[in-house]
This record gives C-alpha cells, sequence and structure tokens, in this order.
C-alpha cells in the first residue's frame, strides 16, 4: 500500500494553470487556485455550479462539442491560441507594460475513467500564453513589414524591378491561364544624364520621385507600376487592350511633359519615351512582352523622344 | 545500422495486423462522429530513408497541394526513444464539406478552418495509436496537435535538411467518406531508434503466439 | 462434441491468434483458409460447424463469402472478425447471413461470450 503523499490535494493549487473538472451535465467538481485568482470565483462559490450560468459568455456549442466528442471517443483534445486566442475572457498580467487586451490561451481536455473505463468527467487545463502569442504576433507583423520594404524601390516608392517583375510573370500565368489579356507600358525619361549634370543628382532623384508620383495618379490601382532601371519605368495594366494602352500611354505622355518638375526654385522640363504592346494568344510569354515593349520604346527614343510609340506599329509583318 | 532494421516477414504481418485494429478503431471513432460509415484502406508500410524522404512522400501522397497537421507521440521507453510522429494529411476535401460531417453550423473563418483540421487530425491520431498501443501494452502520450501548412506542397512536409534519422518506418492509412467526398490520409512515422524498440516488442508478440 | 472449425484470414498472424484463443479441445480440428475462395473450396467439400470469417481480403472479401454462402445455401454458423468495428459493418455482416461479429485482436473473453450466447460452447 503506497502512502499517498499528504500534500497531493494542495498540488492542484500550485500549478501555474487554470485547472477544473466538468461532468457530462457540465457542473464543476473541482476549481484551482489559478481559476479563482482569473475568474470571479472562489472554488467553494463555484463547485456544484454549472460552468454556463457561472459564465454565460463562454462559446456554449463550441464546448458543448468538443466536450461531448470526449465521451464518445474517449480521447484527449486540444485548443490553440492561433485559431481560438481564449476560451475564457481572463485578464492578462501586463497591466502596466500593456499591449494586449485579455490572455492568450492553449487548452487541454482530458478526459477521466471510471473503473469500467467509461469517462466520469473531463479535466480541463488552461495555459496562460499571452508572452508566446504577442512575440508571435511581433514576428509575424515585422515579416510583412520585411516583405513589404524588400519589394519597394527606397527613392520612389514603387515596386523595385525584382518584385514588378515577379508580379507581371504571375500576371503573365494568369492570362495565359484564363485567356484574358494584359498591356505592358515601357518608358524611359529623355535627356536624364543632362538633368543629372546641370541639376545635380538630388535634382535627378526628384525628377524620378515626381514621376513615379505622377504615375501613381494617374493608373488605376490595378495597374502595376515598377521602377525598371536607373531612369526606367514599366507598368502593366490587366484587362486593358491596345486601343485603352494607346490613350492612357498618351495621358502619361502629357503628365510627364506638360509640367516641370521644381526643385530648389528653379523648374525642371522633362520628358518621356514611351513603348507599349499588348498580349495576344500567339504571345504570352512575359519576355516576348518585355522585348516588345523595350523595341517600340527605343523607336520612340529614335524618332526623336517626347513619344509613345505601339510595338504593333512597328512590328514586322508576320 | 540500417541493414538491421528489415522486418523479417512475421515481424511485418504482426505489425500489418496490429496497424490494422488501429486503423478500425480510428475508422469506429470517425464513423460515430460523422455519423456516416467510413472507408479503410489496407495499411500501407514500409521503410523510407532520410535521402530519399520527398521522392517516397511524393510517391504516398501524389497530390499538387495539401493541408498537414503534425502531432507527436511518445512514451515511458526512453532508452531508445520509442516515439515518432503522425501526419495526417488533407487534399481536395473542401471545408464546408467537412463542417457538414460533424455538424458545424458557424460561418467559416481562416481559423475556424484551421481547427477544423486540428480536430479531426486528433480524432483521427488518439484512435489510431491507442488501438496500437493496447496491443503493444504501451501507452502512448501526445503533444498537442499543429498545423504544417496549408495548401502547401508535399516537399514542405519535412524539414529534409533536418532530419534526425537515416530510416523511418512509414505507415499510411487512408480513410474516406464517399457521400461527403471526404478523404485524408493519415501517416504514421517513427525514426530508426523507435523502430528498434518495436521490433524487439514484436518478437515478443510473437513468441506468445 | 468438437466441433469442426474453418478460420479464414488471409493474415497468417491472425489466423494464430485467434487459433490461440480457442477452447483447448478444438484447436485440433481446425482447418485454415488463406482466403475467401479458399475457403469456399473447403466450404462446399465438407460441413464445418463453425467458420470464423475475416473482412478484408483480397480477391474475395467476407462479405462476397457470406453472400455466395447464402446463395449456394451453404449453412455454416459464421462468426466475423474485423478489424473494422463501424456499426454499418456489423450490420452489414449480419444482413448477409453471419451469426455475430468479435472485434480484432480476439480475446478469449470475447469469444467465449459470443459462443455462450449462441449455444456453441
Amino acid at each position: 500500500m503506497t502512502n499517498k503523499f499528504p500534500y497531493a490535494d494542495d498540488v492542484v493549487d500550485c500549478i501555474d494553470n487554470g485547472v477544473f473538472v466538468i461532468d457530462k451535465s457540465f457542473k464543476i467538481h473541482l476549481w484551482n487556485d489559478f481559476m479563482s485568482i482569473h475568474s470571479r470565483f472562489s472554488a467553494e462559490q463555484i463547485i456544484g455550479l454549472n460552468l454556463f450560468e457561472c459564465f454565460p459568455e463562454l462559446p456554449k456549442k463550441w464546448f458543448e462539442r468538443k466536450v461531448k466528442s470526449i465521451y464518445l471517443l474517449k480521447n484527449q483534445s486540444y485548443t490553440s491560441w492561433e485559431q481560438r486566442p481564449y476560451i475564457f475572457k481572463f485578464s492578462h498580467g501586463r497591466s502596466v507594460t500593456g499591449g494586449v487586451e485579455h490572455m492568450y490561451q492553449n487548452c487541454c481536455f482530458t478526459p477521466i475513467f471510471d473503473l469500467d473505463n467509461n469517462v466520469e468527467c473531463v479535466c480541463v487545463t488552461i495555459k496562460n500564453v499571452t508572452d508566446l502569442a504577442i512575440k508571435a504576433k511581433q514576428l509575424k507583423d515585422a515579416v510583412t513589414q520585411l516583405e513589404y520594404i524588400s519589394s519597394i524601390d527606397g527613392l520612389t516608392q514603387i515596386f523595385n524591378r525584382t518584385h514588378w517583375e515577379q508580379r507581371f510573370k504571375t500576371e503573365v500565368e494568369r492570362v495565359k491561364r484564363y485567356k484574358n489579356k494584359v498591356s505592358l507600358i515601357m518608358f524611359d525619361m529623355d535627356n536624364f544624364k543632362k538633368i543629372n549634370d546641370k541639376y545635380g543628382h538630388l535634382g535627378g532623384d526628384e525628377v524620378l520621385r515626381k514621376t513615379a508620383e505622377r504615375c501613381v495618379n494617374l493608373f488605376r490601382s490595378v495597374d502595376v507600376i515598377g521602377r525598371y532601371g536607373g531612369e526606367e519605368f514599366c507598368v502593366f495594366l490587366p484587362e486593358t487592350n491596345i486601343e485603352n494602352t494607346r490613350n492612357v500611354a498618351e495621358k502619361l505622355r502629357h503628365a510627364i511633359a506638360d509640367t516641370p518638375v521644381h526643385y530648389e526654385s528653379k523648374e525642371i522640363f522633362i520628358s518621356a519615351s514611351i513603348g507599349f504592346t499588348c498580349s495576344n494568344k500567339e504571345k504570352n510569354n512575359y519576355e516576348a512582352l518585355l522585348k516588345e515593349a523595350d523595341e517600340a520604346l527605343y523607336t520612340a527614343k529614335k524618332n526623336g523622344r517626347n513619344q509613345c510609340v505601339n510595338f504593333l506599329d512597328i512590328a514586322p509583318e508576320d | 545500422m540500417s541493414n538491421n532494421l528489415n522486418f523479417t516477414e512475421d515481424q511485418g504481418e504482426y505489425l500489418q495486423e496490429i496497424c490494422n485494429v488501429g486503423m478500425g478503431q480510428a475508422g469506429e471513432s470517425l464513423s460515430v462522429l460523422f455519423e456516416q460509415y467510413v472507408t479503410l484502406s489496407v495499411p500501407s508500410i514500409e521503410m523510407i530513408t532520410a535521402a530519399n524522404a520527398t521522392e517516397s512522400l511524393r510517391r504516398l501522397i501524389p497530390a499538387e497541394k495539401i493541408s498537414a497537421v503534425r502531432q507527436g507521440f511518445y512514451t515511458h521507453v526512453t532508452d531508445p526513444n520509442f516515439c515518432g510522429e503522425s501526419i495526417t494529411i488533407f487534399s481536395g476535401t473542401s471545408f464546408e464539406e467537412l463542417a457538414q460531417l460533424i455538424d458545424f453550423e458557424e460561418e467559416l473563418t481562416l481559423e475556424l478552418e484551421q481547427e477544423l483540421l486540428l480536430e479531426i487530425s486528433n480524432i483521427i491520431n488518439g484512435a489510431c495509436l491507442s488501438g496500437i498501443a493496447e496491443q503493444l501494452s504501451e501507452r502512448f502520450f501526445h503533444t498537442p496537435p499543429s498545423i504544417i501548412g496549408q495548401y502547401i506542397a508535399v516537399e514542405n512536409l519535412l524539414q529534409t535538411d533536418q532530419l534526425q534519422w537515416d530510416h523511418a518506418l512509414s505507415i499510411k492509412i487512408k480513410y474516406s467518406v464517399e457521400k461527403q467526398s471526404f478523404e485524408c490520409d493519415f501517416l504514421l512515422l517513427m525514426p530508426d531508434f523507435a523502430v528498434k524498440y518495436l521490433q524487439n516488442v514484436l518478437n515478443k508478440l510473437l513468441d506468445e503466439l | 462434441m468438437i466441433p469442426s472449425i474453418m478460420i479464414c484470414d488471409d493474415s497468417n498472424i491472425a489466423r494464430k491468434q485467434l487459433k490461440k484463443v480457442l477452447p483447448e479441445s478444438w484447436k485440433e480440428s481446425v482447418k485454415l483458409a488463406h482466403n475467401g475462395e479458399e475457403a469456399l473450396i473447403g466450404l462446399r467439400a465438407e460441413h464445418f460447424d463453425i467458420l470464423f470469417l475475416d473482412l478484408t481480403m483480397p480477391v474475395l472479401d467476407g462479405f462476397d463469402v457470406l453472400t455466395t454462402m447464402k446463395s449456394e445455401e451453404i449453412q455454416v454458423k459464421t462468426i466475423v472478425i474485423s478489424a473494422d468495428i463501424q456499426i454499418e459493418a456489423r450490420n452489414r455482416v449480419e444482413a448477409a447471413g453471419a451469426l455475430d461479429f468479435i472485434k480484432k485482436p480476439v480475446s478469449s473473453e470475447a469469444l467465449i461470450a459470443v459462443l455462450t450466447k449462441h449455444n456453441l460452447i
């Protein structure tokens, strides 16, 4: 006959997790100190009462289903803060440092068996994982931030080339699969080297920033703008045919050339050479489209700059 | 080490029987929960190597995108460490159907979908392993289930560059409910050091037969 | 009187496990079948008092054996032994003509209980 540890009953109150026991009708049979401290109920007050009557805000249906399946299947069951932040809305320990509204909880439901191996009652443990949850959330936010930062060109605050190309590639694949279309505009600032020489690199930077800004204001939110090179930009326009692209390209040309850029009380006159193209059933390859826009852009430069050229106008006859 | 892990024909057959029982228990638990008949496949048992882990997984689970839940189990036996992990893999079942199966009426959010996956995985894992444990006269303890990923490729199930075993025992059981087009694969994995212990237990059981 | 027994299961281990829990005196008159086809050949050839039948077997499974027995009017008291213990499986099996159903692995207590219930022991 083993001697039972005389303080065995007190151990439950030493556990730094909530521990309570309910039967099939959700009557409470055990309620440890952790539960007493965090709820309004001491053990003496709550033992014998119905759990849902004492905590009407508990998700009753979910709780009942969970416990019912334990009686049926005789297995252990769990919940995690990641899917269900808490079962009991307890306060956390950060009353001063703050940063969180309530305790985050991981819970475990364990069956307790009688001598015939039927489930007599269910023991629920509530683990306070607030610190862990906060750190995990911070990490997640930091990663999201990082992903955003690594996709953006620092100077112009539009997408950098790597990210823009990835987006364009994905779009072209989507177009292939769903037989839609996408248009591409590629433009390059005219005489940019001369602007840098005359106004300094900071002047050049301001020109690029302003150009990007005018782009963002001109295009729709579904159009994707990126800084492709030093003074080169690309825009792809989903679901846009060549006619509409021609119109937008011309609007872009005006938006850039009609207004000078103000820099240190000076006026910098700018313009861009613009090339554009559109996908079609045969040419749904993102590299080919980039090449076409590039050729059109080159022709615009050759033909005197500050103009738009449609690749389909200069393409060799098939 | 690697050559000693080959199962004899008798050991293999006994293990097959043990897995049948475990599988049957899990099937019954699911059918009680779903209130539908659950079709069970014959467990397929094989040894896989760490070097070919990805290929083996692709062969065992020929789906493009899967959602998977892992859960670990361990025992009192620590020398050698008798433990392992299960991976429950869902490919193709819609969440609406899953929710219908367990009478879930709330609107499905991402978190509730994840809870569904975790709940069903936990049930299969618990039932299957308790059936196996009983026959091995062991008691299995479980870690809580956790989601490996949703809509991921099979390659991402294991951290193949950080595996701490050369060989592992893999037991695959398929559960399906035709009427609701529910289907899931339960993969039980035991690393080499655990397999040795298992073989000893099987030998004892064979002697008693 | 020692009944003539047939055990039909594709698993050698399962056959041995069941034989082990049979009453001692019965063990001598046990015939083994590795699958449904073998079982039917045996059942057609001679009379058996009790058939212990597994469900999941290749080629001809337990259900097929039961339906064939019914159609050929082979009368044998059949007890299905199975790992698939769902209610529907039990119901199907009894509808197909089986006397009873025991879940695997068979314990001697469970076996004695079923045999006693049907006055086989």
